[in-house]
């Protein structure tokens, strides 16, 4: 037996769990084996994997999910070792148990240029005089995530506020207004709608005087850098006080006998040591900190508030972003993005609909199969002499049918069926088709507004058709002219143009997403223009489809160049000598033969493009205010940044599918009827 | 032994009937040629013999099987497409071996039987090539290379000859014949091309819509065609026919009496090739000469006579000016039921 | 053909040129982030790289295993192994079923079509969990087979449609002369049919592959032993909620191309070769 371990660490800190198992596994002989887990994969593996048996022992990540996963099961409480600090355990402790060991703890601090800021802001006005002294054509005094709510809770903190207060948002509360106000101070002296990577990259360029971020931070930077506690907010006389997440040692149900006493040893003074000085990590074990950033992080920790645990934080975090991004974009006062936020907020968290009774649904269902076996039946009866004379091709098509039906179809008809379900926290309740009526009757939301179903099922449309127009119009257009023999080194420029395709997406969608910056991007520089890519819905709905017509394009080509090969150009010979021209031959001749052999890359293409959720993902993320969200893109957040509405999201899956169902129902008529 | 029997073949696609009640008998060895405007049925035909179609009803013998029900693999028959259909990923060689390699013949005899079907057709020198490397004559030849190299008893040839040029198909005309005179196998030949079916066949069949009109040899059919589409088909120019009333020895044709050989009576169609139009001083009848065609070694003379048309084969030597009168007599003439067309004694 | 005039000939050039080049931009910062020293996002105007280092390849290329072995050779093993496969089943079963929809007649076969055309619509983000419990079920999980199957199946309708478009332009007297030359349908389709489809099993060969090549999700769910990850995971392990480690990041991209581009060199003699030319006519 041994104790497997599941952790999303990098670097330094993954070397120190490594030793410290090593270490363990000296003392002890317990045989310990480090798993590490892609970070994007992390909740969702662990969601699925571990209440089928087939999790870790131990499973290393923040307390945020405790809420969530202590319901599920996937973790099981524990009685901490003595000797950590106190509001560690407190972070790890959700109703009346303690759910991991602690092992460590991370919150934002702020970071300064040691070489341009000698004595680091005490209070919110000084930090604000610093920042306007530092702030000048390209340079900045203060930088960070402005408009993620997770950064917001220092201030709203400050003010006095708290996202949730007895489980529901206070997002419109005179605190939180007073907070989005502050915010609306410092946008003159921080850069627009910031990433993490763009903070970055502004620190080590020198562009950027003050940062808020973690330790994370810091790990990557390539030039010195110096730690203190937030700054006093001088309204309120409070300190600033950011979110806190600690880091701890779970344990799995069915765990390894050993893996209590591996996680004691981690979080007890010896593995803490090892984490602290290999890993330099701020450890829960009450040891010394004494290096500067760690001893920063120790302080703050005083004040810092730890992320609730509370499952519908999710959706008031949503709802909070959405505000500061209004309020950083200048397109509302603070006053109305606070009473926005929370009128969306409600409208995210739904009322839990009232439990349907299978019977009646149960019923009709047993109904229809019925008649459908019975069509299907009759259908097969009244052929069954042409099916016997046919016998053995069925078999030419079996595999392939077996194989798609199994691996495709019965995933998907499983998935549907949740659509009947309300999902809350991991209940499932029957609601029958109350998921369907809520959604295409638009209940919450105005048809106009852009989380309604009916205003993403028209930017879908629009997505598709305009996609799929441009890659088909680019992939012909190269692999006609790459197949011309007086083109000089055509296989060079064959390969090159694939590398769209060739090169993962999701970097590359990242450097078109920095590309498209105000500031800084490629584009607007090229251009020689000012444009905010994503304030306007064209503006960011031209970026997606700038990004996805340059990642879709090649696959195009290569389909192109593949159903030329069937075409003989003698064809087009024949109509040179005819006397047409180029353009003429092309309409008449080779595509009247490419376009057959396209369809099915074309009705196919537009199908992907239609469900193709990355690019907007990564790119505009929906911005301006979900005016660029699609369909596919609204479903998955409902499945996974907005309280984990499988049913909900399920459901919107199924009517996408419908939808996809009756364009192809159309395509397929307007064909046959277009043929001769 | 491979003689070919038909019993009342019919071919239907959906609701079009596109063979009807054929039936035919080809000798052991015999060359016989499909003849028949383009669309009448004539590759239907060659595809059912081949079992590439299934008859929709009648029996198909080939030797003495029925091989109605027997997959076109196990008919031992070749053919050669109107479009060759060579395999075009394949060299010449390649093309030509492959029947014997689905058999698994020894790789020597293989070899040999490509040497001898190549020198037989003079394509010794292609065998390396692919067919995109070649010419329309070659392709011909390298398709009817594929279809002899196995030595089957039966050869289709399905318009072989109709992408070639006039002088190659000329000359692929009688190397068809020489080889059928080597092969000794038996020959079912499709053209549109009457002088084809002329100069090739031991015997022809003739189609439309999917009927036959008429089988016999070239020389029968010229000379008795069995009914008036055979009498139009064959023959060129086309044989002249006209509208005829008979009463016991006068004969009118649109009121003017003609002269001809076995007078009858009533109605009927009177027909008389070209070469049987006699242009005499003294003849009986009087024509205005309309156009002259000179083809070198013979002559066409188009009269008008009265409101009907006539053309007489002529002496290219002999000079006729146009408008000028001639006197003209028939020599064998032709009689047809005018509404059912069939021939009349 | 004849080429066209010489001012055509150089605007055509250009404009190629122009395209590549712009094509390549995104490209080429993604280079410069994996020679660049430190993990930063980088973006700006030029991307040719101020410093360069070695580093991001080493630490992509040189992790070790557990038990000292190369990890980066196994997965990148992993994931060839998984691609090739997961193509080499993709195009099998879709050829077979590409042809019999293309050239036979069954009850059926027009539903069957609609069917493969239909699973294409399902959005991926409900069948994750449903397909875990599958695989769970069949003992397929943390195996390669498990993943190569659902990566076929996935691949397999597009796959299928494509052939059968390229079937369907074949001439069928070829498979006539063939049949006629003593050649049972499976000889047919082995010997004449799937020889002459080339470009097609070239475009499908490579849409299977990529299927395969890039997928993160199910690879991530299912495979838990890191010598058993393939190249997105591996990738993915860079990207974190506090930031991403750009420079290997993009060091791990530009790896993960290299063998994209290979295969692409590789197949692209047969996207530009007819095969069809002389099978018919003279
Ligand atoms: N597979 C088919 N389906 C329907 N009609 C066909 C088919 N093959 C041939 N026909 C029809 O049968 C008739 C005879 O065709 P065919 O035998 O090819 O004529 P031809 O004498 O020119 O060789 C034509 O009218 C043609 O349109
Ligand atoms: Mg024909």
């Amino acid at each position: 037996m041994s104790v497997v371990v599941w952790h999303a660490y990098h670097g330094a800190e993954e070397r120190a769990l490594q030793d410290a198992a090593d270490q363990f596994e000296k003392q002890s002989g317990v045989d310990v084996q480090i798993v590490a887990v892609p970070w994007g994969g992390f909740d969702s593996k662990v969601e699925t994997a571990v209440p089928r048996g087939n999790g870790p022992d131990v499973l290393i990540t923040g307390h945020a999910n405790i809420g969530k996963w202590s319901k599920l099961g996937v973790i099981e409480a524990l009685t901490p070792i003595e000797g950590l600090r106190p509001f560690t355990v407190e972070a790890l402790t959700y109703n009346g148990k303690v759910w991991g060991e602690p092992l460590a703890f991370k919150s934002p601090v702020l970071l300064y240029d040691p070489a341009v800021i000698k004595v680091p802001p005490r209070t919110t006005d000084e930090m604000l005089a610093l920042a306007a002294d530092h702030t000048g054509p390209g340079k900045y005094g203060l930088a960070y995530e402005a408009s993620t709510a997770y950064y917001h809770g220092a201030w709203l903190h400050g003010f006095g506020g708290s996202v949730l207060v007895d489980g529901l948002a206070a997002l419109d509360s005179a605190p939180s207004t007073e907070a989005l106000r502050f915010v609306a101070s410092l946008a003159p002296y921080l850069p627009t709608r910031p990433t993490a990577d763009r903070v970055g990259q502004l620190y080590d360029d020198g562009n950027a005087a003050m940062v808020i971020s973690g330790p994370w931070f810091v790990a990557d930077r390539t030039r010195p850098i110096a730690a203190a506690t937030l700054p006093i907010v001088s309204a309120t006389g409070q300190p600033a006080r950011p979110y806190l997440t600690v880091e701890a040692a779970m344990l799995c149900p069915g765990h390894d006998g050993q893996a209590l006493a591996f996680a004691e040893y981690l979080a007890g003074p010896e593995g803490a040591a090892i984490r602290r000085d290999e890993g330099f990590q701020a450890v829960a074990a009450d040891v010394p900190l004494t290096n500067p950033l760690l001893a920063t992080l120790a302080a703050q920790a005083e004040s810092a508030v730890p992320l609730p645990v509370d499952p519908d934080v999710q959706t008031a975090f949503e709802a909070e972003n959405r505000a500061l991004r209004r309020v950083l974009r200048g397109a509302v006062s603070p006053e109305n993005a606070a009473q926005e936020a929370q009128a969306y907020w409600k409208s995210l968290v739904k009322p839990r609909p009232e439990p349907a009774s299978p019977l009646p649904y149960a019923i009709v269902a047993t109904f229809l199969g019925l008649l459908g076996a019975g069509a299907a039946g009759r259908a097969i009866g009244s052929r069954t002499a042409q099916i016997r004379t046919n016998a053995t091709d069925y078999l030419w098509v079996l595999p392939a049918t077996i194989a798609v039906f199994v691996l495709v179809a019965v995933p998907f008809l499983v998935g549907a069926g949740v659509s009947l379900f309300a999902t809350w926290q991991g209940d499932y309740v029957f609601v029958g088709l109350d998921n369907f009526v809520n959604i295409l009757t638009s209940r919450d939301w105005p048809l106009t507004s852009p989380m309604s179903f009916f205003y993403a099922l028209g930017v879908t449309v629009a997505w598709t058709m305009a996609n799929v127009a441009l890659h088909v119009t680019l992939g012909v257009t190269l692999a006609l002219a790459l197949r011309e023999p007086w083109i000089r080194l055509r296989p060079a420029f064959r390969a090159l143009l694939v590398l769209p395709w060739a090169v993962p997406s999701y970097i590359t969608a990242l450097i078109w997403r920095t590309m498209f910056d105000a500031q800084y991007g490629a584009v607007n520089q090229l251009l020689g223009a000012q444009i905010d890519w994503f304030g306007s819905f064209f503006a960011a709905f031209a970026a997606n489809l700038t990004t996805n017509t340059w990642l879709g394009f090649p696959f195009m080509m290569v389909v192109t160049l593949g159903a030329l090969q069937a075409i003989p150009r003698d064809l087009e010979e024949a109509a040179m000598i005819d006397g047409a021209g180029y353009f003429t031959r092309f309409r008449h001749v080779v595509w009247p033969l490419l376009a057959p052999a396209l369809l099915p890359a074309v009705v196919m293409g537009s199908v992907w493009t239609f469900n193709m959720f990355i690019v907007v993902r990564l790119v505009s993320d929906g911005e301006p205010d979900g005016a660029t969200e699609l369909l596919v893109s609204q479903a998955y957040k409902w499945a996974f940044t907005r309280g984990n509405l499988y049913g909900y999201a399920s459901a919107y899956a199924v009517i996408i599918f419908f939808v996809l169902l009756a364009y192809s129902r159309v395509t397929a008529r307007l064909l046959a009827r277009n043929k001769p | 032994m491979a003689r070919i029997r038909l019993d009342a073949v019919q071919k239907r696609f959906g609701a079009t009937r596109v063979l009807d009640r054929v039936d035919l008998d080809v000798a052991d060895g015999e060359y016989i040629v499909l003849l028949g405007r383009s669309g009448c049925g004539k590759s239907t035909l060659l595809r059912c013999i081949a079992g590439l179609e299934e008859v929709s009803e009648g029996r198909v013998h080939i030797g003495d099987r029925d091989v109605t029900d027997v997959s076109p693999r196990d008919r031992d028959v070749a053919m050669v497409f109107q479009s060759y259909a060579l395999y075009p990923h394949m060299t010449v060689a390649r093309n030509l071996a492959f029947a014997l390699e689905i058999r698994s013949r020894p790789r020597a005899e293989i070899d040999a039987a490509v040497k001898d079907a190549a020198d037989l057709l003079d394509i010794a020198h292609l065998l390396d090539r692919l067919p995109a490397q070649l010419s329309g004559g070659q392709r011909q030849r390298v398709a009817m290379g594929r279809a002899i190299v196995r030595r089957p008893a039966v050869f289709l040839f399905d318009e072989p000859l109709s992408n070639l040029d006039a002088s190659l198909r000329h000359h692929m005309r009688l190397e068809l014949k020489r080889l059928h005179k080597r092969l000794r196998g038996t020959f079912v030949h499709v053209t549109h091309d009457q002088v084809e079916a002329m100069t090739l066949g031991d015997r022809m069949v003739l189609l439309d819509g999917g009927v036959v009109q008429q089988v016999g040899s070239p020389r029968d059919v010229y000379e008795t065609p069995a009914n008036l589409f055979v009498a139009k088909f064959i023959g060129s120019p086309q044989m002249n026919l006209w509208e005829a009333q008979g009463h016991g020895a006068h004969t009118r044709v649109q009121g003017v009496d003609v002269d001809v050989p076995v007078p009858a009576d009533g109605k009927y169609t009177l027909g008389v090739r070209p070469n049987d139009v006699r242009i005499e001083a003294g003849a009986p009848m009087t024509a205005k000469v309309e156009i002259i065609e000179a083809l070198g070694d013979e002559a066409f003379v188009h009269l008008l006579w009265g409101e009907q048309r006539v053309v007489a084969r002529v002496d290219p030597r002999t000079a006729y000016d146009v408008g000028e009168d001639v006197r003209f007599t028939f020599g064998r003439a032709h009689r047809f039921d005018t509404t059912t067309g069939s021939r009349l004694p | 053909m004849r080429a066209p005039s010489v001012p055509v000939q150089v605007v055509v050039h250009a404009a190629l040129i122009v395209f590549t080049a712009l094509t390549l931009y995104p490209i080429l910062w993604v280079v410069r982030m994996s020679v660049s020293p430190g993990q930063g996002f980088q973006s700006g105007l030029s991307p040719i790289p101020e410093h360069v280092s070695g580093e991001h390849f080493r630490a992509v290329m040189g992790t070790v295993a557990a038990d000292g072995s190369w990890l980066f050779a196994h997965q990148l093993l992993n994931s060839i192994i998984v691609s090739c496969a997961t193509a080499a089943v993709g195009v099998a079963l879709a050829t077979t079923a590409a042809y019999a929809l293309s050239r036979f007649r069954f009850p059926g076969r027009e539903a069957g079509m609609d069917a493969f055309l239909v699973t294409q619509m399902f959005p991926s983000v409900v069948v994750a969990v449903p397909l875990y419990v599958l695989l769970d079920t069949c003992g397929l999980l943390d195996s390669t087979v498990g993943l190569v199957l659902v990566y076929a199946a996935t691949s397999v309708p597009f796959s299928t449609f494509t052939l059968k478009g390229f079937f369907d332009t074949l001439p069928r007297e070829l498979e006539e002369a063939a049949l006629l030359d003593g050649a049972s349908r499976l000889q047919t389709f082995v010997r004449i049919i799937l020889p002459l489809a080339r470009p097609a099993l070239a475009v499908t060969f490579l849409f299977s592959f990529m299927t395969a090549w890039n997928e993160f999700v199910l690879a991530n769910t299912l495979l838990s032993d890191p010598r058993a990850w393939t190249l997105p995971v591996v990738l993915q392990r860079y990207v974190d909620d506090y930031g991403t480690q750009w420079g290997n990041f993009a060091a791990g991209s530009i790896l993960v191309s290299i063998p994209v581009v290979v295969l692409f060199f590789a197949l692209q003699r047969h996207f530009v070769e007819g095969l069809t030319a002389g099978a018919v006519k003279g």
